[in-house]
């Protein structure tokens, strides 16, 4: 939640960089703060992605077929086709 | 006594000594009590044929093994003499199949239609089997073994779904149905894997393609890794799997049956 409030005042010192450099003119302070509200709008996106979402997770298990070694085979009985 | 030969035409590993060796094998099983000797395996191969190996049972015994092809380059004066008869002691009695190796040729081996038919005159004068299973190599029209075919009564076709390998196929079984005059069983669609069964070309299902480019709904053999274990093993699959562990030898099991009809 406190990475979304920094978004927002950054969004806010953006607005303000416009509004002070239209009231008073004066670039450096207006572009200062309008930098600063562009960094802190980046800082409050960067870490949306590591939020943690519970996701149910369903373990599907792979049905393996046990098959016998040649060797294994070959010590088998002789059967009666199709027996 | 009826003689069937398998074939892919010009393409080799679909399968075709795997399906061939356990449909004779399970056919020596089932008819043991009414035949001494119910089936003859012929390889024809003029290599080192598997179905030679498996029979065999060694990686090396096929340099000594005596061979048809013995007879038919003027080596052995029998036939007969060219053949073994391999036994399996099974809970359920004996299964013989007699047997003639594969051999080398050291080249094109070329196969008189007069020769051929003194073998089988032999086999049948002596053993009086039910049915000769002929293994053949890849071969396409105008091959010199092709002149098997003037003595087949089916001719087995075997495919796996691939475009090449049914058209293949259906080029060869085609010109030597017109050219022999040779009956043609069920096609095999060897080797399909049930869950792709679609063909990513036309998004057709590859058993429609199959039945379309081969003019009959062919018998699936699913592909099965037991198979893969059973060969390294150099074992027969039907002698060694159960077709409720193995769906490839449900499906042969299945084969065997269709084509007891046919005799």
């Amino acid at each position: 939640m406190s990475l979304r409030i920094v978004s927002w005042v950054g969004l806010l010192l953006n607005v303000a960089g416009f509004l002070i450099l239209a009231s008073t003119g004066d670039p450096v302070t207006s572009t200062a703060i309008y930098l600063a509200g562009t960094l802190a709008i980046i800082l409050g996106n960067l870490r949306r992605d590591v939020e943690v979402v519970h996701v149910p997770v369903h373990v599907v298990k792979e049905e393996r077929r046990e098959l016998p070694r040649p060797e294994e085979l070959r010590a088998r009985k002789t059967r009666a086709p199709g027996r | 006594m009826r003689v069937l030969a398998v074939t892919s035409g010009s393409k080799g590993g679909t399968g075709k000594s795997t399906v061939l060796l356990n449909v004779a094998v399970t056919h020596a099983y089932w008819f043991k009590d009414s035949h001494t000797y119910p089936a003859v395996f012929v390889d024809l191969n003029m290599d080192v044929g598997s179905a030679t190996m498996l029979l065999l049972g060694s990686p090396t015994a096929w340099r000594d093994a005596r061979s048809i092809v013995d007879f038919l380059q003027g080596r052995l004066g029998d036939p007969i003499s060219a053949f073994y008869v391999k036994k399996w002691s099974t809970e359920d009695g004996d299964i013989r199949l007699v047997f003639s190796p594969s051999k080398p040729t050291g080249g094109t081996m070329y196969l008189s239609l007069g020769a051929l038919r003194q073998v089988l005159n032999a086999l049948e004068r002596s053993l009086n089997p039910l049915a000769v299973y002929v293994d053949l190599p890849p071969l396409s029209p105008g091959h010199p073994l092709e002149a098997v075919f003037g003595h087949v009564d089916y001719v087995v076709p075997v495919s796996t779904p691939d475009y090449p390998s049914l058209e293949a196929v259906h080029h060869f079984v085609s010109y030597v149905r017109d050219r022999y005059g040779a009956s043609v069983a069920k096609p095999v669609l060897n080797m399909f894997s049930i869950d792709r069964d679609i063909e990513p070309v036309t998004g057709e299902k590859w058993a429609a393609l199959a039945s379309r480019i081969l003019g009959e709904d062919p018998h699936v053999v699913p592909y099965d890794e037991l198979f893969l274990v059973a060969r390294a093993a150099l074992e027969i699959e039907v002698l060694k799997l159960s077709p409720h562990e193995s769906p490839g030898v449900r499906a042969l099991i299945g084969y065997a049956d269709y084509l007891k009809i046919l005799f």
